[in-house]
């Protein structure tokens, strides 16, 4: 009795129940793979997303589709009134801003997705030179599926240590980080192709300046930890001039504050690396031969290095961190903890003392 | 008590048997040697009719002229097991098991002769459990061949049975067998407590037994292996279990068993431990394929666009897209076809199986497709689903796992991987609360034992297993002479 009870309750839940779980099936949808946002002239926003649309007799997988609206979330309703499938963001992968809507500031759009519980955290934010609408609604002689073709694209040179990663959450987790500021991919699109060649630097939430990608290596040698990966280098040995490939760099860096009154820090990068090419002839198993460049190769690293500290300075933003090593370390000196614009303030004319030391693990094998 | 009484007049033997078994093959042969006249009543087809002829008539007639007693004959009769009697319902009795009855003349008391000749088929090799390695003989419908199997993978006087009747009318043996010193006594009570107490009807196999002694009737899984290997029934016995034998039915029972035993097979003991843990670890990923690949396909397609990689998500788009159902009853509907066919195959004669083969594979598998009718990935989920739950040793199991797919597919059309879950947590909990002649079901488990554990999922070499499992409570636990165990094994 006790178990017939017992099942005609479980019964009763589950038919009463079944509606509440929100049905959304897969072929019923339009999974949105790209979004893109810009500002059109009165404060409005023009969506761009990319989605499937499949269906085995069309040519074409995805589609392409804009509108505009006030909020994003208005640019969801304005999308569904012009698709046949309820669009759905739960697989978008890549999230594109215009470079003037950047600069005036993209949290409630980046919120936004965050906030999405559908939305993980696999989501790689860029800035577009120009209209992101140019870049997703163009089309493209090599590939019909931008959406994924411009997450491959990221994503490769995000493994590749070319770019630095700026995913959903390493953009949320650097904004939110007080003495730290988020990067993010410049793209642009120049005729049929995608140049993925700038890294756009934010100031808080704000678009602030851009640096080239070889000045972003030694961002992110600086930022993270760096395996793999490799660099160009203009070198001079005894008066000649001449390039050098570096390949199988891995680095660690150490970043110290030495004064707390007026900042001065000491960043220390340890460098090993293979030679993988070199344009002259220099007899590398002569131990003295292989110091020298060395050597070289150190002091030119230091320089770029030091080279990058002061743009970043001019452009008055800190994606590598100083400003959350400065708080740390007068939190730790008893002093009280700084907001944003005191911390910004704080280290606007700090010292760096970069040292650089690089090892050749190894001449002549490439591999 | 006094109707019972034999007559002590041949005459009156006779008719009284024929009124008691009503059998027109009643068969009886009269003799007379000297002063003695002697009656033999039998069933042909039940006894050994050339001992009869060459042994036992000549034996009679060579008796002496003189008055004799069934005392007398009894130390001298040429036959195995003599029984004396004075109680005509058990020759009746005895009759129908394959004795000769004998009497003389003037006694009111008859001997029973055991010359039977039970018809039974001879030992083969195991058609359910099949083994790759190991001994390949099974067990028969006879339970004195069965008996006899196993003695003679355990020559040992250890090896004790207890012999039960039960069944009003069909009056089936049922043995109980145990090691003695290594099977904890309350395991031994709680069997034959179980079995003597049952009050049926009749009993023909050891099924029907299992069920009507497992601990929970109302659970789905079974609660006490079925086996039809003798090395197996061996090995249990040494771990200290209990088994149970029933006349003409070729499957032992075995307990107390575990969930984790269910998907054991005695050949991981044959095979190196390596790979034995591996096959262990595969039938356990077997279990979990079965029971949720469906139900996951079903959640991800109906709620959970999100967690499908992109790489599947065209593949998978568009071989849905041609689709008339939803998700839940496309599952539904080709898991009932898989069941179609499973149950046809073995209901099918042997002749016609390979028709089976085409039907099910080209008929039903591509042109389900081909007609839009299901989506080729389920197709693929299905039949994996299918052959994951095959793996499983034991077919109890393998059946219960494949009927609770269905609710946890349709759970998972409900609720998506929130239903997924609780049909998970509800079997779990099940599980957990079951037992095995008394013992916890879940044991390595739940309740934690870390010398079962080491024989459960993965097997450890055997110098490592030097205790036998917590599970049976062994009275005597050590299986080798030392617990660190670098000297040999004394088993």
């Amino acid at each position: 009795m006790k178990r017939t009870r017992l099942l005609a309750y479980y019964l009763l839940v589950a038919a009463l129940l079944h509606g509440c779980g929100e049905e959304q099936v897969l072929e019923k949808l339009g999974l949105a793979v790209a979004v893109g946002y810009d500002q059109i002239g009165d404060g409005r926003l023009l969506g761009t997303t990319v989605f499937y649309q499949i269906d085995p007799e069309a040519r074409q997988l995805v589609t392409v589709i804009a509108g505009t609206a006030n909020t994003s979330k208005g640019l969801k309703i304005t999308h569904n009134r012009e698709s046949s499938k309820k669009i759905v963001g739960g697989q978008i992968r890549v999230a594109v801003y215009q470079d003037e809507l950047a600069r005036k500031g993209i949290l409630p759009l980046v919120e936004n997705l965050s906030r999405d519980a559908s939305i993980g955290s696999n989501v790689y934010l860029t800035v577009a030179k120009g209209r992101a609408s140019d870049i997703l609604t163009h089309r493209y002689p090599e590939t019909s599926n931008i959406g994924i073709y411009l997450y491959q694209a990221i994503r490769q040179n995000v493994n590749g240590e070319n770019m630095i990663s700026s995913k959903l959450h390493e953009f949320m987790k650097d904004y939110y980080a007080v003495g730290k500021d988020p990067v993010m991919p410049y793209i642009e699109r120049v005729k049929n192709e995608l140049h993925i060649d700038k890294i756009a630097l934010f100031r808080d939430e704000r678009l602030a300046g851009e640096i080239s990608t070889r000045e972003g290596f030694f961002l992110k040698i600086l930022r993270e930890r760096y395996n793999k990966g490799e660099l160009e280098i203009n070198l001079t040995v005894d008066n000649q001039r001449f390039f050098t490939v570096i390949e199988h760099i891995s680095s660690k860096k150490q970043i110290k504050l030495l004064d707390l009154d007026k900042p001065r820090f000491s960043v220390k990068v340890k460098m090993t690396a293979q030679i993988q090419e070199m344009a002259e002839q220099i007899d590398l198993s002569k131990p003295e031969e292989l110091h020298k460049v060395q050597k070289a190769i150190q002091l030119a690293v230091k320089k770029e290095t030091e080279g990058l500290l002061e743009k970043l300075r001019k452009h008055q933003v800190d994606p590598v961190g100083f400003g959350e090593i400065y708080n740390i370390a007068r939190q730790k000196s008893g002093k009280k903890k700084l907001n944003r614009d005191e911390c910004r303030e704080a280290i606007k004319r700090t010292q760096f003392d970069v040292d650089v030391q690089v090892k050749i693990l190894r001449t002549g094998v490439i591999g | 008590m006094t109707t019972n009484l034999i007559p002590d007049s041949i005459k009156e033997t006779q008719e009284t048997l024929w009124q008691q078994l009503r059998n027109p093959r009643l068969s009886f042969r009269s003799l007379s040697c000297g002063n003695n006249s002697l009656l033999l009543a039998y069933l042909p087809y039940l006894i050994d009719m050339v001992t009869l002829q060459q042994v036992l008539l000549p034996f009679l007639e060579r008796l002496p002229d003189e008055k004799i007693t069934p005392d007398a004959l009894v130390g001298s009769l040429p036959v195995a097991r003599v029984r004396k009697t004075t109680d005509y319902r058990q020759v009746t009795d005895y009759l129908v098991r394959g004795w000769i009855y004998l009497q003389i003349e003037g006694v009111d008391s008859g001997l029973l002769l055991f010359v039977a000749n039970i018809p039974s088929r001879s030992l083969g090799e195991a058609q359910v459990e099949v083994q790759i390695f190991g001994p390949q003989v099974s067990f028969t419908e006879a339970l004195e061949t069965n008996l006899g199997i196993l003695q003679s993978y355990l020559p040992t006087d250890m090896l004790s049975n207890v012999s039960i009747t039960i069944g009003r009318r069909s009056r089936t043996n049922v043995e109980v067998c145990y090691m003695e010193e290594l099977a904890d006594p309350e395991n031994v009570q709680t069997v034959v407590q179980r079995v003597r107490e049952l009050d049926v009807d009749g009993l023909i196999d050891s099924g029907k037994l299992v069920q009507l002694i497992d601990d929970n009737t109302f659970s789905i899984f079974p609660q006490l292996i079925m086996t039809e290997r003798p090395d197996y029934v061996s090995e249990a016995l040494l771990e200290g279990k209990v088994i149970v034998f029933v006349e003409g039915s070729p499957f032992a029972i075995m307990g107390p068993s575990t969930f984790v035993d269910f998907f054991k097979s005695n050949e991981d003991l044959y095979i190196r431990w390596q790979m034995a843990s591996f096959i262990r670890l595969l039938r356990f990923l077997a279990l979990f394929v079965s029971l949720f690949f469906t139900a996951i396909y079903v959640a991800a397609l109906t709620f959970h666009y999100e967690m499908i990689p992109s790489a599947l998500l065209v593949s998978l788009v568009k071989s849905r897209s041609k689709v008339p159902f939803p998700p839940l009853f496309e599952a539904l509907l080709l898991e009932m076809i898989i069941e179609f066919l499973r149950e046809a195959g073995a209901r099918l004669p042997f002749k016609v199986g390979q028709t089976m083969g085409i039907v099910g594979g080209i008929v039903i598998g591509q042109a389900a497709v081909a007609a839009g009718f299901t989506s080729n990935i389920l197709i693929m989920i299905v039949a994996l689903s299918a052959l994951a739950s095959f793996t499983f040793p034991s077919y109890m199991m393998s059946t219960a796992v494949r009927i609770l797919r269905f609710p946890i597919i349709l759970l998972a059309g409900i609720w998506g991987g929130f239903g997924i879950m609780l049909g998970a947590s509800f079997l779990l909990i099940h599980i957990l609360r079951q037992s095995s002649l008394g013992r916890p079901f879940f044991l390595p488990f739940f309740p934690f034992r870390l010398r079962d554990f080491k024989n459960s999922l993965i097997r450890v070499p055997f110098y490592n297993l030097g205790k036998r499992p917590a599970l049976t409570r062994s009275p005597d636990n050590a299986r080798l002479p030392d617990e660190a165990g670098k000297k040999r094994p004394i088993q």
